[in-house]
């Protein structure tokens, strides 16, 4: 190999012009206008990579939008005294000894007034949900542009639509073997991209086969004679392989993926099932506990829900003009069968391939709320709840971020349990968890005048949860109003976006968000319109804006 | 190669035409009104967060899905007219053996190399319900280059298969002849001209092995594992 010193100009000028994407061509004057132009960009970010020290990255969506009043949208994280739009119920209201009516309401945990979930167990013996507030942050208040499902599920992680992605970004200054893994419901809209086209593993199914499609490809199946003929030529063939790609220069972008899997055939990855399997069926029972009803969901279970059915009205909404039947909306739920569709599967993949170190930049997406329930007329209460009325609401939401809560707790458990030789920190201190749907939620007639009922999308107010070892408490950060207009009329507060003075009374969006999450992982910022609202604090992260409340909607 | 910006004034003063190069930069930097041409640091401790200095945006690599790279590989390495909805129709049993190789670790491999369905596709290649929405088009990864590495060393541990594609040179399996490399070559990349410096190159780590069937089967390897051929 030629030592650098010896490099020729015009290798240099080659080189440079092939790192900022010029010509390749001898053109000493086009390549150095190209050179200074680009603001050796490409140099710039090469040296990123050995420099920096990116954290994990675990992007949590819930593709459709729940509504997050239940668990992480803090309408009134100060206590004060304003009126809530009744669809925003968290909580019911105990009339002749059964829940007959909602409400909303929160309770004072971590210096702020949180919904009355943080007050639970995971299940009846489960862990207080509470114990992730120590470790969290929410972004809440964030202006939205539009309101489409696969248009605000991208911008989460992509604020400029068609660039790069912060999945991306991880994956291009990450060398783990697997640059980036997306799994579970509704990859469709998820965007990935990255700046040196690091590929995607992705999987769209659930249970085992969720495992076996991603891994099975990894375990070597040729007959073992001939297996060890072939290693004992490997480096022959790799440098047969490595003259046949000079065939057409654009083969190059392909042979990465291709060494790098070669490399992991030679891993234990391809004997995944036996690790796997177990952190699978832990997951599992976590979730089936979560979503069991017992007398010690207190506000939730432990009594009967529901007026006569004969009295219902769209309060009970299950679907479009048709209400719960079901004297007890308990009864809907069946623990044997009632669960949330990739939730354990993907958790266990998450689990099993960051704390192997197969990659940094892990994605899951889950699609519905509840699955297997029967509410008379709904058999899976999807995310996108338009026409779930807030009686069925506040239970099933509850539940579902019971479950997501249990799994949070275990995965956040092991990765502080597994410790950094290299650093002496934990795993979860470098990790940065991001959970978030594609927007809040509205009550439906602010934007639909003749639906009474149900939830339409509040993109006017969206918000995204964080948690990692870098926060030493509970942070919520960015406005909301405190009465929302349909009309002219008042109808309370939901979590509509409001002007922040520390940002020049301009709104916080997501290219905030997104510079902010860039800031937290430590690759570059992803857009130049909008600063992070993190800041370090020693090895911790803070917010560097007041944090959140609520603003006269003058 | 440890390039680093430092060199910059190494290579400069070997020859008279780097002055140039400096005097173009100077000048070219004042034109753009001064603006730095070191990377903006990030500053961790402020809320500024850097200035972003990433425009460019990768581009997704394209590859041949399970339809084509299945096609590809019957077309190699079965008889021709060989149906991969019907392996039990071939007469040898080798052959059997390659094209249900063929069918279930590439046809039916539905989520690791995309190609959707149509409606009237069968379930004989690997229609149904559930991978009606993998995609029509997919992109390199891991787990499918994985998969057909793995693939290809199943399929050319079997001599018959590696028989049946020098036919298509046409070469003999026990008579290695240089000349036929080439041909070879273009069976994967069919828009590959001769070059002498590939092709000797691969001579060359080819005469390494012995017997001429093994000549063969090693570049077919390299041929079969390379990544470049299925890049669309």
């Amino acid at each position: 190999m030629k030592n650098h010193k010896s490099i020729s100009r015009r290798e240099f000028l080659n080189w440079f012009a092939a790192a900022t994407g010029a010509s390749v061509g001898w053109d000493p004057i086009s390549t150095i206008i190209s050179a200074v132009t680009s603001k050796y960009v490409s140099t710039a970010f090469a040296e990123e990579i050995v420099k920096q020290e990116v954290l994990r990255y675990v992007f949590i969506q819930n593709y459709g939008a729940p509504p997050r009043q239940h668990f992480d949208l803090f309408l009134n994280p100060n206590n004060e005294s304003i009126v809530f739009n009744q669809q925003m119920s968290n909580a019911y209201s105990v009339s002749s000894g059964k829940y007959t009516e909602g409400r909303y309401t929160a309770i004072l945990k971590n210096g702020y007034y949180v919904p009355p979930l943080w007050g639970q167990k995971t299940s009846a013996t489960g862990r207080d949900i509470s114990e992730l507030l120590g470790s969290m942050l929410t972004i809440q208040g964030i202006y939205g542009l539009n309101a489409s499902h696969p248009f605000n599920a991208a911008i989460q992680t992509q604020p400029i639509p068609g660039g790069l992605s912060i999945g991306g970004l991880v994956a291009d200054h990450t060398s783990n073997p697997i640059s980036a893994v997306a799994v579970g419901s509704s990859l469709a809209a998820y965007s990935y991209k990255s700046f040196k086209n690091k590929s995607l593993l992705q999987t769209s199914l659930g249970g085992v086969n969720q495992a076996h499609s991603l891994f099975e490809p990894f375990k070597r199946n040729v007959a073992g004679n001939f297996s060890s003929q072939i290693d004992a030529v490997e480096e022959q063939v790799d440098s047969a392989i490595h003259q046949l790609n000079l065939i057409n220069k654009k083969y190059s972008r392909v042979l990465v993926d291709h060494m790098s899997a070669k490399k992991l055939l030679k891993t234990a990855i391809g004997q995944y099932f036996d690790s796997w399997n177990p952190i699978y069926l832990k997951y599992t029972n976590l979730v089936k506990s979560a979503l069991s009803l017992d007398a010690n969901f207190k506000g939730y279970a432990d009594r009967p829900i529901g007026i006569p059915t004969a009295d219902r009205d769209n309060r009970y909404s299950v679907a479009t003009g048709k209400n719960s039947t079901i004297d007890d909306l308990r009864s809907g739920i069946n623990p044997a069968v009632t669960t949330i569709s990739f939730l354990a599967e993907n958790f266990a993949t998450a689990e099993f391939l960051l704390l192997n170190d197969y990659t940094r930049s892990f994605r899951m997406g889950t699609g519905s709320t509840l699955n297997n329930v029967d509410l008379a007329g709904r058999l899976t209460v999807p995310n996108d709840q338009h026409f779930i009325g807030y009686m069925p609401g506040i239970l099933v939401n509850a539940l579902h971020y019971r479950a997501y809560a249990a799994c949070l707790l275990e995965l956040i458990d092991q990765l502080k349990q597994k410790i950094d030789s290299t650093t002496g920190q934990s795993y979860f201190h470098d990790t940065l968890i991001h959970f978030a749907g594609e927007f809040n939620r509205m009550p439906s007639y602010i934007s639909h005048p003749n639906q009474l009922m149900g939830t339409s999308h509040g993109f006017r107010g969206s918000s995204a949860s964080f948690f990692s070892g870098r926060f030493q408490n509970l942070q919520i950060v960015g406005d909301t109003l405190k009465s929302d207009k349909a009309g002219t009329r008042d109808v309370g507060s939901w979590g509509h976006a409001a002007k922040i003075a520390d940002l020049n009374n301009e709104y916080l969006t997501h290219s905030h968000l997104a510079n902010s999450i860039a800031f937290m992982l430590n690759v570059p910022p992803l857009v130049t319109n909008a600063t992070s609202i993190i800041r370090k604090s020693g090895e911790n992260y803070v917010a560097a804006i007041s944090r959140s409340k609520l603003v006269d909607n003058t | 190669m440890n390039l680093r910006l430092s060199n910059l004034s190494h290579i400069f003063s070997r020859s008279p035409f780097g002055s140039w190069i400096v005097v173009g930069c100077a000048f070219l930097v004042l034109f753009q009104n001064c603006q730095k041409m070191e990377p903006i640091p990030i500053d961790e401790n402020s809320i500024q967060g850097g200035e972003p200095r990433l425009h460019e945006t990768g581009v997704t690599i394209k590859v041949a899905n399970r339809f084509l790279l299945s096609s590809i590989f019957a077309d190699l390495y079965l008889p021709d007219n060989s149906d991969l909805g019907n392996c039990n129709a071939l007469s040898n049993n080798t052959d059997k053996s390659t094209c249900n190789l063929i069918r279930s670790k590439i046809l039916l491999q539905a989520q690791l190399y995309k190609g959707n369905c149509s409606h009237s596709d069968s379930a004989e290649l690997g229609c149904n319900a559930s991978n009606a929405e993998v995609g029509a088009i997919s992109s390199i990864n891991l787990a499918r280059e994985a998969g057909r590495i793995n693939f290809c060393e199943r399929l050319l541990s079997f001599d018959r298969s590696l028989t049946v594609s020098l036919e298509r040179v046409p070469a003999n399996i026990n008579k290695f002849e240089q000349e036929k490399v080439s041909a070879l070559i273009q069976l994967y990349y069919p828009e590959y001209q001769s070059n002498p410096d590939i092709e000797s190159k691969l001579l060359s780590l080819a005469d390494s092995f012995e017997k001429d069937s093994d000549k063969w089967r090693f570049i077919s390897l390299a041929l079969c594992k390379s990544p470049g051929w299925q890049v669309n």
